[in-house]
């Protein structure tokens, strides 16, 4: 079979767009985990503030998702466009 | 080797890769949820139906990761081999890599939040209802990465 640089080249950017979606996930998947966790824990505690909590919980895992969706873009990037 | 075999073996690789990281999460996060239940059963043995149900609901979210990983996986076994490309060897070993390390972190987290629901429930299992409700929401919300792992992965499988 005939390899030249610029299959190689689309092989490396697929292969960059799994690693940076895989790897970019393990983090917003853990950290939004332990916000959910804390917030269950919380309301368990204080059932009067659980309107409060959860909507601290979603803005808080919003922001941690950040990260998730930086990857996505970034996977998305080096499938379509690079 | 010609390029048919390659294709295979990055096929096969990938679908190693992608059940074998995608089992960490969920095995680690349904383990903790488990734990927690029993705690709570050992504290509060009068909520112990309420706390088997909460812990199996838990666990079947966090269990959602590890079988898109088993999908990818059987995607990539069952593949009809007989028209190949070389882009396929790094797009199959992607998608592997994608949705087996895209799973441990969905799979970790969710596990945590069912742990702690049973914990909550354990200590005051008259806000069940909420504590559950909570529950799924923050599940959704950790699930989404490992959506978009899917995604990417099915992208890599059958897109490129």
């Amino acid at each position: 079979m005939d390899i030249s640089g610029v299959d190689l080249v689309r092989a490396a950017a697929l292969l960059g767009a799994g690693l940076s979606m895989g790897f970019g996930a393990i983090g917003p998947g853990v950290g939004e985990g332990i916000a959910a966790a804390k917030a269950c824990e919380a309301i368990g505690r204080n059932p009067r503030e659980a309107g409060l909590l959860t909507r601290t919980m979603l803005v808080g895992q919003a922001v941690s998702e950040s990260t998730g969706i930086y990857s996505l873009v970034v996977a998305l990037l080096l499938i379509f466009v690079v | 080797m010609d390029l048919t075999d390659w294709v295979k073996l990055a096929a096969f690789v990938g679908a190693g890769l992608s059940m074998g990281f995608g089992a960490i999460g969920p095995g680690v996060g349904e383990g903790y949820a488990a734990s927690k239940a029993c705690e709570g059963m050992g504290r509060q043995p009068a909520v112990a139906d309420e706390l088997l149900r909460t812990m199996l609901v838990g666990q079947a979210v966090a269990e959602s990761t590890g079988i898109y990983s088993l999908v990818v996986a059987l995607l990539l076994l069952f593949r009809d081999f007989s028209v190949v490309r070389f882009i396929e060897v790094p797009a199959f070993l992607a998608a592997g890599l994608c949705m087996g390390l895209g799973a441990i972190g969905p799979g970790v987290g969710e596990g945590l939040v069912a742990g702690s629901a049973c914990e909550s429930i354990a200590r005051n299992p008259e806000t069940s209802p909420v504590i559950v409700r909570t529950m799924l929401v923050g599940q959704a919300v950790a699930e989404s990465t490992g959506i978009y792992s899917l995604v990417v992965a099915l992208l890599l499988i059958f897109v490129i």
